[in-house]
């Protein structure tokens, strides 16, 4: 074991990884503006984008994504049609095709929180922390109380970018917004955090 | 004049108008006269009635009129009667000529009858108021019967008795006319002078003058005469200062010239023009010189006494130089030579009269506009006469080689042709005579001199029918002066291009145009003018009458010039028409020429692509020429340029085959590869560097070519071809590292995917040959080395997975123990590559190294003999064992997730994560929360 314990040593100093504190700087997020006006649905199609919701929670996402289409070809700018699309394409396992739904979405409407939250999700996931980071700025600055960025936010800082105190800020903010079952957990995350 | 006319005589007039003889007819006519009545006297005699019927005159002639009055004088009884039909028979004689032959009536018949009659009458003694009268009449009628004694007797008892009668006069003249005429001059003149000193009439003044003087000339008194003959003269005021007499009446034309031809005898005798002068001295004016000079010139003339007359002429146009008559007189003197035939006179008169009366003289200055056109066709005509003279004169001096004879004769051809145009400014024979002035002095070797005269024929004159031969004559004198080594100077160099370009401009159908223009536009090239030469030879080439070997001259004038102007097109154009009429001889550069010119196009070309084009043009124009190895070059590598890559790869194809040991061959070679790359023919390229690494001097090179032969073998998926590419260059090229390297890389990636069994040992000589050479290694070496090595613990790792904890654990416990030592050895050496991604893999396989064994502790073989007590705290002495690794590992996979806010997020920091994660979820397990649906369609 001894031997090993040196090897450890010499390893830690070998594959040195810096798990340093949050002085890094955080560029602050340029905060989308849409010049667009909200597009005005009719009756029909907001009943349709509805009827899509309802395939979509029924995992008929044939269905639900034809019903999504049909729309965009009607109504281009229909951001949050182009958020759902992503979100079934990620259901079947294709994350790959996300990326150009959710590049649509925002580019309809910069202002889609969903968008900017999972264009997040697969910047982290891709190792592009500070992207990630942006994304959920943006969406944290558009959407301030909604929890689920805070928490996506909390993650980021806590396992990826290791910036425990800001962790812990989101954490925070989360369990004040959430009303799900799984604050008493995170608020034992932010004990841990507190002790690093 | 009729000297014996006397006015009274004639006083009586005929009252009828007279015409044609014949009878009156049966009709009555328009006009006649009764003459049915016998007329008692002459005043009866008149027309009893006129009768006028607008048809013709009577016929009644003169004739029937002098018969009537003879029959009148024949029977009339009264002697008024007879003497008044005796003065009409006379003034009708008189009047119209009428010879006594005519008539019936015979004159001496006649007068004897008169004198009869009058005798007869004077001696009856009766008393007649008109005695004087008919002493007159008898006096005549005697002189008539040819007793002239007689006539001047009765005539001077006329004088003597009836001094105040009205016939004195006429009597006094008369007897002076017989005096003269029967050879008594002296009395004649003395009986004329006292006409004019004593009659107060002057009706006999100038005749008697006039005879006086013709009496004192035949007293041989040539002074008195001529004086007095000058005082006729003067009764005629408008002859003062004239030059003929035909300034007078015509009545009065007579007398004046009778009196002139009395002073030109007069003269004759004397001193000639010296007696002219002398009385005009006399007289103390010159009124009459003009006149007495030219009778005296015509008196001499009219007696074929030339050499006089014009010795007069000359005599006159001599002193009177200033006077505008002079040039008559010389052209009398002329005039005189000419019908005396005295040749040499005669030219030299001509000369005279040129230099005297000529545009150049004094004389021709003084006259007005109309004298100058009455002088000017002589001046004209004699400069013609003597131009030619000397011309001929030249031309025999010529024959007979005669130097001084030439030029003499030459200048003076000259003089006369230059004044003959000068005297008839606009005259259309200008430009020849010119011409024939510089070919006097051509003839004379004056070339300068012939030049200018030549142009000026040519080209300053009216338009003649020698004019472009003059022009041409003027360049061929140019030519002459160059040729005979005269003084050649710029300038005249230069006249002699402005003398060509006038000829062509003004001349420009002559058939010598061409010719001309062809020899100046090579003189222009030979010069460097090339746009004076190219303009010229265009026109030489353009004239319908170039011959053909002039207009290929010209042409390629035409060709060359545009080249030296770097307007290559053209030229191009030039150089095609040119080779369709050149000569064998001419062909080869010629064609050479052309495929230059198309070549200089191309290199001017903006687009490669119409470059490349031109460029394969001088190929397909002139295949033999010296530019086609390069124009193939240069168009491939517009080719190149404009990515036409299957023309680029045809048209170096064809260089290599045409110019194989063509120095760019090499450079062609490489742009191949690339052509061949680019159009996507990866094997052709792989052939071509295969075939260029043999030949390449540097190793560098043709290391590098044979690499990328194999890399295109590669990528052709010709694999087998391609790793023995890569085999052959690791041998053959060990010291290019980082290819060598690169070569093994790809060794390993086919072995891998073909003979995985195989790959373990190219991934051993891949580790073996980068450590060797630590000290040129690099970063890429590095790390192909690290995965190298990592991905040969493989199956070490595998076969320490496989060691299970077995009874006896302490021995297999060992054997596992030292198999993870060593694999902990091996992958921190794969750590010390410092590669970042095979650090944290090697961590992480430490890790999840001690992670399996502090996993197989635990599920290592129980004891079978341990009571349950013992084997719960068997338990808890593996826990305490395995414990510490698992430790170890969590600390190893956390060195590994620290490298993510650093940027390092790998497959084996991801895997960190996901151990952390299964070993301590509470810190490291975080489920995404993400939205299932957005519910905001925007």
């Amino acid at each position: 074991m001894n031997r090993t314990s040196c090897c450890l040593v010499l390893l830690v100093v070998l594959l040195v990884g810096c798990s340093g504190g949050s002085k890094r700087v955080v560029k602050a997020p340029v905060v989308p503006v849409d010049p667009n006006p909200v597009p005005v649905m009719s009756v029909e199609q907001q009943a349709a984008y509805d009827q899509a919701l309802s395939a979509m929670a029924a995992q008929q996402f044939v269905q639900a994504e034809k019903l999504f289409r049909d729309l965009l070809s009607a109504q281009p700018r229909l951001a949050g049609a182009y958020v759902n699309l992503a979100l079934i394409e990620r259901a079947r396992g294709k994350t790959d095709a996300m990326k150009p739904l959710l590049d649509q979405a925002l580019k309809m409407n910069p202002r889609n929180v969903d968008a900017l939250q999972l264009q997040a999700h697969l910047a982290q996931a891709q190792g592009h922390f500070s992207q990630a980071e942006q994304y959920l700025l943006q969406a944290a600055s558009i959407a301030p109380d909604t929890p689920r960025v805070h928490y996506s936010l909390g993650v980021l800082y806590e396992l990826y970018l290791q910036e425990f105190d800001r962790a812990k800020r989101h954490y925070q903010r989360y369990a004040e917004l959430s009303d799900a079952d799984d604050t008493a957990m995170v608020e034992r995350w932010i004990k841990l955090l507190e002790r690093k | 004049m009729g000297a014996f006319c006397s006015m009274r005589w004639f006083q009586v007039m005929l009252l009828v108008g007279l015409c044609a003889s014949g009878v009156a007819q049966a009709e009555p006519l328009p006009f006649m006269i009764e003459v049915n009545n016998e007329p008692k006297t002459i005043g009866d005699i008149k027309p009893a009635f006129l009768v006028y019927r607008n048809e013709e005159l009577p016929k009644v002639s003169v004739e029937y009129v002098m018969k009537r009055y003879v029959k009148l004088f024949e029977n009339a009884a009264s002697p008024d009667v007879k003497v008044d039909a005796l003065n009409r028979i006379n003034n009708l004689s008189a009047k119209y000529g009428l010879s006594s032959k005519k008539l019936t009536i015979d004159k001496v018949k006649q007068s004897e009858a008169v004198l009869d009659s009058y005798d007869k009458i004077v001696d009856s003694g009766v008393f007649y108021q008109r005695m004087d009268e008919l002493l007159y009449q008898t006096a005549k009628a005697t002189l008539f019967i040819g007793n002239r004694e007689e006539s001047i007797k009765r005539l001077k008892l006329l004088v003597g008795l009836y001094p105040r009668s009205a016939l004195v006069d006429e009597a006094r003249f008369r007897m002076a006319e017989a005096m003269f005429d029967i050879g008594e001059y002296a009395d004649a003149a003395a009986e004329y002078k006292k006409i004019i000193a004593f009659s107060e009439d002057d009706a006999f003044h100038k005749l008697s003058k006039f005879k006086a003087g013709w009496a004192l000339f035949k007293e041989s008194r040539y002074d008195d005469a001529a004086k007095l003959a000058a005082e006729t003269l003067d009764y005629y005021p408008p002859l003062r200062q004239a030059d003929s007499v035909e300034v007078l009446d015509e009545s009065e034309q007579e007398m004046a010239e009778d009196t002139l031809r009395l002073m030109a005898i007069v003269f004759s005798k004397q001193d000639n023009a010296g007696s002219i002068e002398a009385l005009q001295k006399v007289l103390a004016h010159r009124d009459y010189a003009y006149l007495m000079y030219d009778a005296l010139f015509r008196f001499y003339l009219s007696q074929d006494r030339y050499e006089e007359s014009a010795s007069v002429a000359l005599a006159y146009a001599r002193e009177y130089s200033d006077d505008f008559n002079a040039y008559r007189m010389a052209l009398n003197a002329i005039r005189s030579y000419q019908e005396g035939e005295f040749d040499i006179r005669e030219w030299q008169a001509k000369e005279d009269f040129v230099a005297r009366f000529g545009v150049r003289s004094a004389y021709w200055q003084g006259l007005n506009a109309d004298q100058r056109e009455r002088v000017r066709p002589h001046t004209l005509n004699y400069l013609a006469e003597l131009a030619h003279l000397y011309y001929i004169r030249m031309q025999t001096a010529s024959d007979m080689d005669d130097k001084a004879n030439i030029d003499k004769h030459s200048a003076r051809a000259r003089d006369y042709y230059l004044e003959l145009a000068e005297t008839s400014p606009d005259s259309l024979e200008n430009g020849r005579h010119v011409f024939l002035a510089a070919e006097a002095r051509h003839l004379a070797q004056a070339l300068p001199e012939a030049i200018a005269l030549y142009e000026r024929s040519a080209y300053r004159e009216s338009l003649h029918g020698d004019a472009a031969t003059a022009g041409y004559a003027a360049i061929r004198s140019y030519d002459r002066l160059k040729a005979e080594g005269q003084v050649w100077t710029a300038q005249l160099a230069t006249q002699r291009v402005s003398s060509i370009e006038q000829f062509a401009e003004h001349f420009e159908p002559d058939a010598r145009t061409p010719d001309l223009l062809n020899v100046l536009a090579n003189e222009r090239f030979d010069a460097q003018q090339w746009e004076p030469a190219l303009a010229t030879a265009q026109r030489v080439v353009a004239h319908i009458k170039a011959k053909p070997a002039v207009r290929y001259a010209s042409a390629l004038v035409v060709a060359h010039s545009l080249f030296e102007l770097q307007r290559f097109g053209e030229a191009e154009m030039a150089y095609t028409t040119v080779l369709s009429m050149a000569k064998e001889t001419d062909r080869v550069a010629l064609e050479e020429r052309l495929a230059a010119s198309i070549y200089r196009q191309a290199e001017r070309a903006q687009d490669p692509l119409q470059q490349a084009d031109l460029f394969l043009k001088v190929v397909d124009k002139v295949p033999g020429s010296g530019f086609v190895s390069e124009a193939l070059y240069a168009a491939s590598a517009q080719l190149l340029a404009a990515e036409q890559w299957p023309r680029a790869i045809a048209t170096m194809n064809l260089f290599t085959t045409r110019f194989s040991d063509h120095e760019y061959r090499r450079d062609v070679d490489e742009k191949l590869v690339y052509a061949y790359q680019q159009n996507g023919d990866l094997i052709a390229a792989a052939d071509q560097l295969v075939a260029l690494s043999q030949v390449y001097e540097s190793t560098d090179r043709a290391s590098a070519a044979l690499y990328q032969a194999a890399e295109y073998y590669e990528l052709e998926g010709l694999a087998a071809d391609a790793m023995g590419m890569y085999a052959r260059f690791i041998e053959q090229y060990p010291e290019q590292f980082e290819l060598v390297i690169e070569a093994y890389d790809k060794k390993i990636a086919y072995y891998d995917q073909y003979y995985p069994e195989q790959a373990a040992d190219w991934r051993r000589k891949l580790v073996s040959y980068e450590s060797e050479r630590i000290a040129v290694t690099t970063p890429r070496a590095r790390s192909l080395a690290a995965k190298a090595r990592f991905a040969l613990l493989d199956k070490s790792v595998d076969a320490f997975a496989d060691i299970r904890l077995q009874l006896p654990l302490k021995q297999s416990l060992q054997r596992k123990k030292a198999s993870l030592q060593s694999l902990v050895t091996e992958l921190e050496q794969v750590a010390e590559y410092g590669v970042a991604e095979y650090s944290a893999a090697a961590t992480h396989v430490i890790a999840g190294l001690y992670r399996q064994l502090a996993r197989d502790l635990m599920d290592s073989e129980r004891p079978p003999e341990l009571t349950a007590l013992q084997q719960e705290q068997y338990d808890i002495l593996l826990e305490e064992q395995a414990y510490p690794f698992e430790e170890q590992a969590m600390d190893l996979y956390r060195l590994n997730v620290a490298r993510a806010p650093e940027g390092q997020y790998d497959e084996w920091v991801r895997k960190s994560f996901i151990s952390l994660a299964e070993m301590n979820p509470t810190e490291y397990l975080r489920e995404a929360k993400l939205p299932e649906m957005s519910h905001e369609p925007y």
